[in-house]
């Protein structure tokens, strides 16, 4: 066979062929034959014979195109169409292409176009050679596949050449046998192949499109409509004029919007709307669902209306949002969500963690006290290194006695906000008995011993005696009232809380405050208090931009820049940074050992795990390492030591001491930590520090461990990782380190004589400056005996929706002042 | 002549005849307790005041038939006591016993007040003890019917009852003693004063020249136990002193001083001891370590002062008696002998620690400053070490100069002065010379300690060696392998 095809290719390339004027080509090619003068110009071959070699070759109709494998694998190939019979020759691609043919007789047409060389004399040569060339351009350089007898390369007629298929052009037609089997995936490798080949064949672009409506449309029959409203999208964006696009496009949003009005996700009913008027600004689909969800906001907007007139504030608010998220650019919508929310206002909050359920975190329980409880004095701002009071309840107060006595007079009249609700000196008088009672669940040891006597001089007077005068009395009084609802009657229990909590699921918890505003008035104060959880910070952003949420009490410090470019955000510093700390388990044997903790704090590379997991390198300033469990601009805390240095090599060496002092073993520790994110990486950071020096220490989540009993048998963890803040050392020292939340005296029994009798001296501090000395003095012994491990303490920072307003400059908690802020309403009109 | 003899005989036999006169003092053990009960009826319509008369006339009765001779009882009708109730009884300070109360007319005098409550009678009762000068503390009784009041005010009078006895001498801690009226055994063998194993608590009673009481004075912390009674005799017995303090008791009687004892009994479930400073009682010692045991080798249940300094011991139904160890750091402050329940309060004046303990937490922190840098110079010294191994000279000199920044002997000697020095003046000022000598003792330890283990000797030997592998590595790079000279 490959001899007989060799044979052809001869006879096809040396037989003269007929004069192009006289013979012209039964079949011709495609393009226009250039003129040529019969001078200068090559003869097509003759005709070859009928022979059995020629008769075998395959014709152009009759041949199947390769197969898809056969055109991804290669080798490349081109047919040759003969004029003749259209029998069809595979030969490597040739050149030029595409349109080789008309190229080349293009070429042919411009050489015609120049006169041949005069004849100099009888010197006709370069006439000859001139007309030599010519003759050569008529043909064609073709290598034929499969020749292994020679190198398989010939020149052949263009004449004889009915056409070319090149090898491209038969991609292009399985590419569309694919696409009429909508084989999208084989369509795209082939496509992605010929791209490669060569990215400009004409064709290409036709393809694609092609294929991406395939793929749509295969989409939308998967009812993946979001996909394939992707894909109609970028075909629109190429091709807006595509057969068929407008009414896919519109089927596929059609069933999306339908999807989310039933799942009640009105934004994104309005999002789909809006991708399709994008595209097609007049389509039916936007105009029917336009109406429609204009027709329902109006529903929901009246519904809101009925509620408000039957004084049903919450469920008014409920239907006025959900009509502000069905349709926001009605002015009736608007205006009535405007009116019903001015008058119940509600805050919606993003957090990742929920004071109750599976998400619930010391910080979150820590969070949502200040709103269910309200303490006789309240931490309010930091002054001069110290922390300055505020009260509710009291208006003013008068030491006697050189301050072993003190007169408080009640308020007789409670600012708007504050509602109605006054406290007389009984119920009050009755919650400090609680304190002072030992069999009460409440008994204050700390309190019962300075306060030695109470008394009721008048119904909003009551003195308290004191057995020796205490340094800050506000910082004894900062306790919640009620204390608990056995202490006084339920009316007056729920009547002093700011808010109670309303509804709880696990991704939500309402809070509503306690006390009614009056239904008449000018100004309105924030009625409920949303918290909403999210999977992460993320998503909280994402909520914010949305405009689901208008608070975020903790704003993590990697985070910080792209929030403050949030819009309408205000970013709010609190006015006291948080300490992250390492307790011990006051009865583990091992952790004892001084050395072993020694070990511990040695081994601990505090700066990296601040920078890499805490700050994530962003906000570097925010955070530093600190020596003890206070914040550093505490006047409690001693500006002359500083923290513990990383040397690994000191850690072994003490960790050696260790393990000799412990009879050779070490044991495997246990750190807890809570479910908050950053605590449990750093928490993880850190058992991978102390493992590189061959301490095993194991991370377990735990609950809430204040207040902690240390004989509980077995003990949930070894070591404690914390975040603390303590507002006053003085008497918030004492319980931060034995895990309660009252000043016990039991609690200290695991602590060295003199540090428990330094703990105590400074309890008991008759002045200031000796307070200051003291603490400092623990500050010191706390550090140099290892007792806990500092690590770092960061700001905090809150983010408030600008339309909020009453938030102090410098926050204590998240919720200070809570129940003066006022929120103007307002709902996101962005397009979504 | 025979009027004359008869005269002289007289005169002469005068001052002989004057004594045989004089009555022979009763033993101790035959003298009965002379008991006085005066009763208050609290107002009421079922307790007039021929009720209480027919109770007080019944109550001698009664204490014959039980007690016998043991007794000697007089009753009265109370009129001082006000307001009565059984309240303000309990309260009674013995300060507002009438005059009368506190002579020794009666050896026992019992306040005994009934009330009537919803049907049923209220008793309370409390013992003054004129000898010992002690206001017993308050027992109640309820009483059902009103017929068994008679005999449940004996009762009553007699669980209130302190029986007395009188140490005669103590050898090698134990005492042999003498019971009042022991002699006269009551009719009911139950009413029996001295039993095994039983407590009580001594005390001194001294006179004056003239015979009458100068003062009384109570040996804290110092117990009998009863370990033996003469089974012929019961008045007499044996009993083992115990006691937290060195030389609690005399060893024998002397003239003009009583050493006496009462009994002791349960009268409450638990007792609470308050620690308070002895310099400033009114001071509570708050959170101090209190170890207590029954047995030397027992373990220790280990109890801690709360914001009062008070200890709350239940009683110990097995073994009464507790030795309690007072824990102040590493010092044992004081031991004592406690049998929680028979006092229902009590207070230990312990000395003031503070200066001792301060200066224990300071060496605490100094010792764990001290293992640090010794830690460092350690590992310091090994790096040193083997970069010079590895020819890191550079590296190495960075170590030897952080080595040489780490602090020294003077450096601690300088610090632990800046502990002693002042804790002592304090030490001094206050006149403890425990404090000052514990002061001084540890000191001289921690200091023996920083010489020992931050020795600048071996520091001074490790930089010689240092400076010498210096020089040779110096050495050896100035004088490489010289080529052959050239022969001319």
């Amino acid at each position: 066979m490959r001899s007989s095809l060799t044979t052809i290719m001869v006879l096809l390339a040396l037989l003269v062929p007929p004069p192009l004027a006289s013979q012209p080509p039964a079949n011709p090619p495609a393009a226009k034959t250039p003129a040529a003068k019969p001078d200068d110009t090559d003869q097509p071959p003759p005709e070859p014979d009928d022979s059995e070699e020629f008769r075998l070759l395959p014709v152009l109709d009759t041949k199947p195109l390769p197969s898809l494998e056969r055109l991804l694998k290669g080798p490349a190939l081109d047919w040759i169409v003969l004029v003749r019979g259209n029998k069809v020759l595979e030969v490597e691609p040739v050149t030029p292409r595409p349109n080789t043919l008309q190229r080349i007789e293009e070429r042919i047409r411009k050489a015609m176009d120049v006169p041949l060389p005069k004849i100099n004399g009888t010197d006709e040569s370069a006439r000859n050679e001139e007309k030599a060339r010519r003759r050569d351009l008529n043909k064609l350089n073709i290598v034929l596949l499969k020749n292994d007898e020679d190198d398989g390369e010939y020149r052949i007629h263009i004449q004889s050449i009915r056409q070319i298929v090149h090898y491209e052009d038969l991609i292009l037609k399985r590419i569309d046998l694919l696409l009429n089997e909508e084989r999208a995936a084989d369509t795209y490798e082939l496509l992605t192949a010929l791209q490669q080949r060569n990215s400009n064949w004409p064709g290409i672009a036709e393809r694609r499109e092609r294929l991406r409506f395939v793929e749509a449309v295969a989409q939308l029959k998967k009812k993946s409509y979001e996909q394939a409203t992707a894909q109609f999208e970028q075909l629109f964006s190429r091709n807006p004029t595509y057969p068929d696009l407008d009414r896919q496009i519109g089927f596929a949003i059609d069933a999306l919007i339908q999807e989310a009005v039933t799942a009640g996700e009105f934004r994104r009913a309005r999002h789909f709307i809006a991708r399709l008027k994008r595209s097609f600004p007049n389509h039916s689909v936007v105009t029917r669902w336009t109406q429609q969800l204009q027709s329902l906001a109006t529903k929901e907007l009246q519904l809101a209306v009925a509620a408000e007139q039957a004084g049903n504030g919450p469920t008014a608010v409920d239907h006025a949002e959900v009509a502000v998220r069905i349709w926001p650019d009605s002015s009736e919508v608007s205006d009535g969500y405007r009116r019903i929310c001015q008058r119940y206002q509600r805050l919606h909050v993003g957090t990742l963690e929920l004071a109750a359920g599976a998400s619930s975190t010391p910080v979150a329980v820590e969070r949502e006290s200040y709103l269910l409880e309200s303490g006789l004095f309240e931490p309010a701002r930091m002054d001069e290194r110290l922390v300055r009071y505020h009260t509710r309840f009291i208006q003013d107060w008068e030491p006697t006695d050189l301050g072993r006595s003190i007169l408080f007079r009640l308020k007789q009249q409670s600012a708007p906000w504050e509602g109605n609700q006054l406290v007389t000196a009984g119920p009050v008088v009755a919650e400090i008995a609680a304190r002072l009672d030992p069999t009460h669940k409440e008994y204050d040891e700390r309190f019962a011993s300075y306060v030695s006597g109470v008394r009721i001089q008048s119904p909003f007077e009551l003195s308290v005696d004191f057995r020796h005068a205490p340094l800050r009395p506000e910082a004894l009084f900062n306790f919640a009232v009620p204390l608990s609802a056995s202490s006084s009657p339920a009316a007056l229990h729920t009547a002093r809380q700011r808010f109670v909590r309303a509804e709880v699921t696990p991704d939500r918890i309402t809070y509503r405050r306690a006390l009614a505003q009056p239904t008449s008035g000018k100004d309105f104060y924030l009625n409920e208090i949303i918290e909403r959880r999210y999977a992460s910070y993320e998503r909280i952003w994402q909520g914010w931009l949305r405009g689901e949420i208008g608070f975020v009490p903790h704003v993590p410090l990697w985070d910080l820049a792209r929030v403050a470019r949030l819009p309408e955000a205000s970013l709010f510093e609190f006015a006291q940074p948080r300490t992250h700390i390492i307790q011990f388990h006051p009865r583990h044997p091992a952790l004892r050992n001084g050395s072993l903790r020694r070990a511990l704090v040695y081994a601990t590379d505090r700066q990296k795990i601040l920078n890499d997991v805490v700050l994530r390198g962003q906000a570097v300033a925010r955070g530093r390492l600190t020596s003890g469990p206070f914040a550093l601009q505490h006047s409690a805390s001693n500006p002359l030591i500083s923290p513990h240095r990383f040397d690994a090599r000191l850690a072994y060496s003490m960790l050696l001491a260790a393990k000799k002092e412990l009879n050779g073993e070490l044991p495997k520790l246990r750190l807890g930590v809570s479910s908050d994110a950053v605590e449990q990486a750093a928490a993880k950071e850190l058992a991978k520090q102390w493992a590189a020096v061959g301490i095993t220490v194991q991370v377990v989540e735990v609950g809430p461990q204040v207040p902690f009993n240390a004989a509980a048998e077995p003990a949930p963890w070894d070591m404690l990782y914390r975040s603390v803040q303590l507002t006053e050392p003085l008497t918030d020292l004492w319980p931060c380190l034995t895990l309660d939340t009252h000043a016990k005296v039991e609690s200290l029994a695991h602590l060295p004589d003199w540090l428990r009798q330094e703990l105590i001296a400074v309890d008991q501090a008759g002045d200031w400056p000796s307070a200051e000395r003291q603490l400092r003095q623990l500050h010191r012994d706390l550090w140099s005996e290892v007792h806990l491990i500092p690590l770092w303490e960061v700001s905090e920072f809150l983010l408030a929706r600008r339309q909020l307003r009453g938030l102090p400059s410098r926050p204590m908690a998240p919720y200070q002042d809570v129940e003066r802020w006022q929120l103007q309403p307002w709902f996101s009109k962005d397009a979504p | 002549m025979k009027r004359l003899l008869y005269c002289s005989l007289i005169i002469g036999l005068w001052p002989w005849t004057l004594a045989a006169a004089e009555p022979t003092p009763v033993p101790f053990e035959l003298q009965p307790y002379r008991v006085r009960i005066s009763l208050v009826c609290a107002e009421s319509a079922e307790l007039d005041l021929g009720f209480c008369r027919s109770i007080l006339k019944e109550i001698p009765e009664i204490s014959d038939r039980l007690l016998g001779e043991m007794w000697t009882v007089s009753t009265e009708e109370n009129h001082w006591l006000f307001p009565t109730s059984s309240e303000h009884l309990a309260q009674l300070p013995a300060a507002q016993l009438p005059t009368d109360w506190t002579a020794e007319t009666f050896d026992k005098n019992y306040l005994l007040i009934v009330e009537e409550a919803g049907g049923k009678y209220l008793l309370c009762g409390r013992e003054w003890d004129p000898v010992g000068r002690t206001l017993g503390p308050a027992i109640s009784r309820v009483v059902q019917q009103r017929r068994e009041l008679s005999p449940a005010l004996f009762r009553l009078a007699h669980d209130l009852f302190r029986p007395r006895l009188q140490i005669e001498r103590i050898t090698d801690d134990v005492a042999a003693i003498t019971v009042q009226a022991g002699a006269l055994p009551p009719a009911d063998p139950n009413f029996a004063q001295l039993r095994k194993d039983q407590y009580w608590q001594p005390f001194l009673r001294y006179h004056n020249p003239q015979g009458g009481i100068e003062k009384l004075q109570s040996v804290p912390w110092t117990l009998l136990k009863v370990t033996e009674i003469n089974p012929d005799n019961p008045a007499h017995g044996q009993a083992r002193v115990i006691s937290g303090l060195r030389s609690p008791l005399p060893n024998r009687r002397r003239p003009r001083m009583d050493l006496f004892a009462r009994a002791l009994e349960p009268v409450a479930p638990a007792t609470e001891l308050r620690l308070v400073s002895r310099r400033a009682p009114e001071k509570p010692l708050i959170g101090v370590i209190v170890d207590a045991r029954s047995q030397p080798e027992t373990p220790a249940t280990r109890l801690m002062t709360d914001r009062n300094g008070v200890i709350r011991i239940p009683t110990q139904p097995k073994n009464p008696l507790l030795w309690l160890s007072v824990r102040s750091g590493e010092k044992t402050l004081a031991y004592l002998p406690l049998v929680p329940g028979l006092e229902a309060q009590l207070t230990a004046e312990l000395p003031d620690d503070s200066i001792r303990l301060r200066v224990e937490g300071e060496l605490s922190i100094l010792q764990s400053n001290l293992t640090d840098t010794v830690a460092q110079r350690a590992v310091l010294m090994a790096s040193i070490r083997r970069l010079i191994q590895l020819g890191d000279w550079k590296s190495a000199n960075e170590l030897r100069r952080e080595l040489r920044l780490l602090p020294i002997t003077d450096n601690y000697l300088k610090d632990l002065n800046a502990i002693r020095i002042p804790a002592l003046k304090t030490a001094q000022a206050a006149k403890d010379k425990g404090a000052a000598a514990y002061i001084e003792r540890v000191c001289g330890e921690a200091s023996k300690l920083i010489q020992k283990y931050l020795d600048e000797e071996k520091m001074k030997v490790f930089e010689d060696e240092v400076k010498e592998l210096e020089r040779l590595t110096k050495d050896a790079a100035k004088s490489p392998v010289k080529p052959p000279a050239a022969t001319p």
